[in-house]
């Protein structure tokens, strides 16, 4: 346990090079006044026992040498602390110099991140990732290595926060705010990155990597980011990638989950928490993703994001193309 | 029970744990200042919340203030200010054996409280008619920007109040009536001591409120 | 001091037996009937605190979420967190061991206000259902620290557990309030401040942070639920609200309310190691002061909990900086403890067991907050497993650990009867071992990156969560255990004497258990409860000569 790789795992940001230090200065201190303290009150209360036949002469009330002493040392050990700790931090919070910056959403129950500079745009859902691992393309959040990155962060409904422990880096992310931190990654590969600001029933699921690539890796695959981006838009893709799946099931089996299931949603007829009864047509379908609290399906509570101003004409009707299709004679896709 | 735990010399209206009138009495005394600390806790709250958005929303606060009506509040400053000076001579009056006079003045201070909160239905009514609700149900916009916060803080904090001072008209009412029951007398007065500080600091929150939100310049 | 012995049977029967029915004690102003309630009250609690935390730890067993779905585990951890602060931790010692003790220790008949003691009591009840019925209803899952905008916005009963914690907190106040005045005015002659017993330091301590912080916290969830059912905007961002603002206001309460959990906790050690080593208390003035230092300075560093929430740099260097000073008299107070066992005659009673037991505990709880406290430390650890550890440290380690070593040493007094103190000594071994068995794995789980409040985790955690699984078990089952031995040991264990512990403070100078009105007579006192070895008494003859 006095291996730092006990405690956390690598460290791979430049900028927080000191944490791991201080956190074994500070555990060999602990240790220390753990064998002190506890030592003396084992030794102590074996000598004094009251069966032991000592002196018990006079017993001091107060000591003014010791008293002094053990008030002196720890706050100077504390000072010491308190500097190390601060500095550390302020090297850590304040990006460096021509950052590469990246923004990052945080929604229930997902990421996302844009990068203003190349102009493409990672989501990070379970599905999205699970998608990009089985194809071995980058997963998450993606990073040249050796290169400072400014997040600037905010969310979109509730607290959330980035967590990448192997950077010992966090920061919550805030809504109508913007929160900035940054990192410089020293090493290829890939780390986890939890949510950890608790967001309701998925926070534990929204997690994803972070793949630091060499620096032409990461050429290459903004490149074909880019050239993605710009193809037409497949509703599958885009309801994988736009957290759909978080809530609702495509598949023709199993209930609904915290959303109604999309299974030949088109052209049921669904009964409303007000009472009235309403047949999804496109109208209806294109409202729900756009001011979802309108309409609630009966059985349901009024939870879903909304998506106006975040997709385009083209995403919308791309999407709503795809949830026609589910379960009439066009394939469901995973 | 047991022997008589304290001097037979004291007075009945003495507790039986309390050695003596003096001990209870600086005991109530005590007792009434700390729960008053608790309650400018308790508002306080409320003053940092203004104080943020205030620095938040400027414009929103000049134009929030200009939409309320300076002189209700000014009238009501005055009518609890009065009914502070009642209050102080409706104990003076007691301590002076004057129950019948202390009474009446305790009646008056009521009665001015009455008028506060009749002051204050007025203005909210006002506000209604614009459409000035609280929270997301301002439909008003004769204020610009975050309204909805200005509003919020202010029905917030003249609600909170406007109960304290209900809440102190019907302790006072029965107040008025332990004094002319005869159980708070000249010598045991720190019943009406105490309710006397709660008068005077729901006026002092009072004060503080008109010109935090009236006079916002 | 006494002269009197209770030789021949007490005329006057106990408090316990002197009135029947229930009505007896449900309107009972008798401050020792009501710390009895409140102990009743308090333990069921805890048992239903203590299943949730089963339930929580049976479902993190495994990586994968099998028990429980996730919004069932969110209730779980919320129900967990909240009745263990608000209907536990906060009002047990005060309220249990303050309230039987204070008064006693004072020598006096009763506290300053013995109706409102009561009314605090059946006020506690009353919050405590409304925060029952908000389980009843489908129960929340925001969290015990209902952070904004998840609480203003979630679906379901969160307004009854906001009320419900709101008129909790009048119950904490007015118990404070009642004991600042009696320490005030009903001390018996002779007790001057420097010749108070220190439990009733930390008391003194402990009641002004409830009285000043707990307000805050009543606005706040006053704001909270207005902000729910009308939404003004004040916490919720797209109304300009300030999500954020709701984090300060929530802890300039909360961080001093864990002061509230640890002083009274602080005090009950002072007693315990002074008694079972039959010794003087070393550095009675460093130990009395530092508690005023630590309430005033502990409502100072709330924003220890925000340092990733987007709050400037210069706040979060200044906060930090607060809360290293905090650690100073904290740790004075530890030096101070193990050195009065120097010289002493230390007794291997429960009592002691449970004073070993905190200061190894406290020591690290207290340590690892150190560790918390180092920003560029905390940025990694903040909302991990490692902050859980920490505060399950402080405050179970140190708080209700040592109310239940309290318990062992005032129980005697309390009902008159002893329990069986070989089996409380082992269990309270057993007890400590699950305690750690529990908590420390959390620690190396947390540093390794696994974020607080997860349902499921990755598969790289599961071998330490089942360590801790294991000790949880156990040590709820030790717990169980103390409870049965201390339910039998009042009702059937071998009648206890007036001072079975040979201590020298006022509440051992009269009958186990004491009759309804504590004295026969006005006890006066000329030193410390600590003057084992007469060197006070001495002292106070030479001043007397000195002046003839």
């Amino acid at each position: 346990m006095f291996d730092p790789r006990f405690w956390m795992p690598e460290s791979v940001n430049a900028l927080a090079e000191g944490t791991d230090s201080l956190f074994m200065f500070i555990l060999w201190v602990s240790v220390i006044s753990m064998v002190i303290v506890c030592g003396a009150m084992i030794v102590l209360a074996i000598r004094y026992r009251a069966s032991a036949d000592v002196s018990r002469d006079r017993p001091p009330r107060d000591h003014l040498g010791l008293e002094v002493t053990w008030t002196l040392v720890p706050t100077a050990i504390l000072g010491v602390i308190f500097f190390w700790g601060t500095r550390d931090y302020v090297r850590m919070t304040v990006p460096e110099p021509d950052s590469m910056e990246i923004r990052v959403m945080g929604q229930k129950w997902f990421w996302t991140f844009d990068y203003p500079e190349q102009g493409i745009r990672l989501q990070a859902t379970e599905e999205v990732d699970a998608k990009n691992a089985s194809e071995g393309k980058p997963v998450g959040l993606v990073v040249p290595v050796d290169t400072p990155v400014r997040l600037v962060g905010s969310s979109t409904d509730v607290l959330h926060s980035v967590f990448i422990p192997s950077f010992r880096m966090k920061k919550d992310v805030v809504p109508n705010r913007y929160t900035t931190t940054g990192f410089r990654a020293t090493e290829e590969g890939v780390y986890d990155l939890f949510c950890t600001e608790y967001c309701g029933t998925k926070h534990s699921n929204m997690i994803t990597k972070v793949t630091v690539l060499s620096k032409a890796e990461f050429e290459s695959f903004v490149e074909a980011a880019q050239e993605a981006a710009s193809g037409p838009v497949d509703g599958a893709t885009l309801f994988a990638s736009s957290g759909c799946a978080g809530c609702h099931t495509v598949a023709d089996v199993g209930a609904g989950g915290i959303g109604p299931a999309l299974y030949q949603v088109f052209g049921r007829e669904e009964r409303l928490t007000t009472g009235e009864t309403v047949v999804v047509d496109e109208n209806y379908l294109r409202e729900s993703i756009e001011n979802p609290v309108a309409k609630v399906v009966e059985g349901y509570g009024p939870v879903m994001p909304s998506y106006a101003g975040r997709l385009s004409e083209e995403e919308l009707t791309a999407l709503i193309v795809y949830l026609k299709g589910l379960g009439s004679d066009k394939e469901a896709p995973i | 029970m047991g022997a008589s735990h304290h001097a037979s010399d004291q007075p009945e209206w003495v507790a039986p744990f309390f050695e003596s009138a003096e001990q209870q009495r600086s005991a109530a005394s005590m007792g009434m200042w700390l729960f008053l600390a608790q309650e400018i806790l308790f508002f306080s709250g409320l003053f940092m919340a203004y104080i943020a958005y205030r620095w938040l929303y400027p414009q929103t606060w000049l134009s929030g203030a200009e939409v309320l009506n300076k002189w209700m509040g000014a009238a009501n400053t005055v009518v609890l200010l009065t009914s502070s000076l009642t209050m102080v001579l409706a104990i003076r009056d007691l301590q002076l054996k004057k129950t019948v006079m202390a009474v009446r003045w305790i009646w008056i201070t009521v009665g001015l409280a009455g008028m506060f909160l009749v002051v204050k239905a007025f203005e909210y009514a006002h506000k209604f008619h614009m459409g000035i609700f609280p929270g997301s149900h301002y439909e008003g916009g004769a204020v610009e920007g975050m309204a909805g916060v200005f509003f919020g803080i202010y029905y917030t904090a003249t609600g909170l109040h406007a109960l304290h001072v209900v809440i102190g008209m019907g302790l006072l009412g029965w107040l008025a009536m332990k004094i002319r029951n005869g159980s708070v007398t000249a010598e045991n007065d720190v019943l009406a001591e105490n309710l006397g500080l709660y008068w005077h600091l729901v006026d002092l929150v009072w004060i503080f409120l008109f010109p935090m939100l009236y006079l916002v310049k | 001091m006494s002269t009197e012995t209770e030789a021949v049977e007490a005329p006057e029967p106990s408090y316990l037996a002197a009135h029947r029915g229930w009505k007896s004690w449900a309107f009972s102003v008798d401050h020792k009937r009501i710390a009895v309630m409140y102990l009743v009250a308090t333990t069921l609690f805890m048992i239903a605190g203590g299943v949730m935390a089963g339930l929580v730890r049976i479902e993190l067993f495994t990586a994968a979420g099998d028990l429980l779905d996730a919004d069932q585990y969110n209730r779980a951890f919320t129900l967990h967190g909240s009745i263990m602060v608000f209907l536990v931790i906060i009002p047990a010692a005060p309220a249990v061991l303050g309230n039987f003790v204070l008064p006693l220790m004072l020598g006096a008949r009763d506290v300053a206000f013995p109706k409102l003691n009561l009314a605090s009591f059946h006020v506690y009840m009353l919050g405590a259902s409304m925060l029952l019925m908000a389980m009843v209803l489908g129960s929340f899952d925001t969290g015990w620290t209902f952070y904004t905008p998840y609480s203003s916005t979630t679906v379901g009963p969160v307004a009854w557990a906001l009320t419900g914690v709101f008129i909790l907190g009048f119950s904490s106040i007015l118990t404070g309030l009642n004991f600042i005045v009696t320490i005030h005015k009903m001390r018996p002659p002779g007790m001057t401040w420097l010749r108070l017993p220190l439990m009733l330091w930390s008391m003194y301590a402990t009641s002004a942070v409830q009285i000043l912080a707990t307000p805050v916290l009543a606005i706040t969830v006053l704001l909270l639920i207005i902000e729910r059912s009308i939404g003004i905007g004040i916490f919720d961002p797209t109304l300009g609200g300030d999500p954020v603002l709701f984090q300060h206001f929530f802890w300039f309460y909360s961080h001093p309310a864990v002061y509230i959990m640890i002083l009274p906790a602080f005090g009950i050690v002072s007693e315990m190691v002074a008694v079972h080593s039959q010794r003087s208390i070393f550095g009675y003035k460093g130990i009395a002061g530092s508690s005023l230092a630590i309430a005033i300075v502990g409502s100072l560093v709330w924003g220890h909990h925000m340092f990733t929430s987007g709050q400037s740099i210069y706040s979060s260097v200044l906060f930090s900086f607060l809360t290293f000073f905090i650690a100073v008299p904290t740790a004075i107070k530890v030096f101070s403890w193990v050195a009065t066992m120097y010289k002493g005659r230390i007794q291997f009673t429960p009592p002691m067991m449970y004073v070993f037991s905190f200061l190894a505990l406290f020591m690290i709880g207290g340590l690892t907050g150190v560790v918390l406290g180092a920003l560029s430390i905390d940025v990694h650890l903040h909302d991990t497993y490692y902050v859980v550890a920490h505060f399950h440290y402080v405050m179970m380690g140190g708080a209700i650990l040592t109310y239940i070593g309290g318990l062992h040493h005032w129980w005697p007094k309390m009902f008159g009867r002893m329990y069986p103190m070989r089996l409380a000594n082992i269990t309270s071994a057993l007890v400590f071992i699950s305690f750690n068995l529990t908590f420390l794995p959390m620690f190396v789980v947390g540093s390794r990156g696994m974020p607080r409040r997860y349902y499921e985790y990755i598969a790289s955690f599961e071998s330490l969560n089942q360590i801790a699984t294991v000790g949880a078990i156990c040590l709820g089952a030790s717990l169980f255990v103390t409870l049965g031995y201390l339910i039998y040991g009042a009702f059937r264990g071998e009648i206890a004497s007036e001072n079975p512990w040979n201590a020298k403070s006022l509440e051992w100078q009269t009958a186990s258990p004491p009759i309804e009105h504590n004295f026969h007579y006005q006890p006066t006192v000329s030193s410390t409860p600590y003057d084992y070895d007469g060197a006070e008494a001495e002292e106070e003859q030479k001043v007397a000569e000195a002046s003839k």
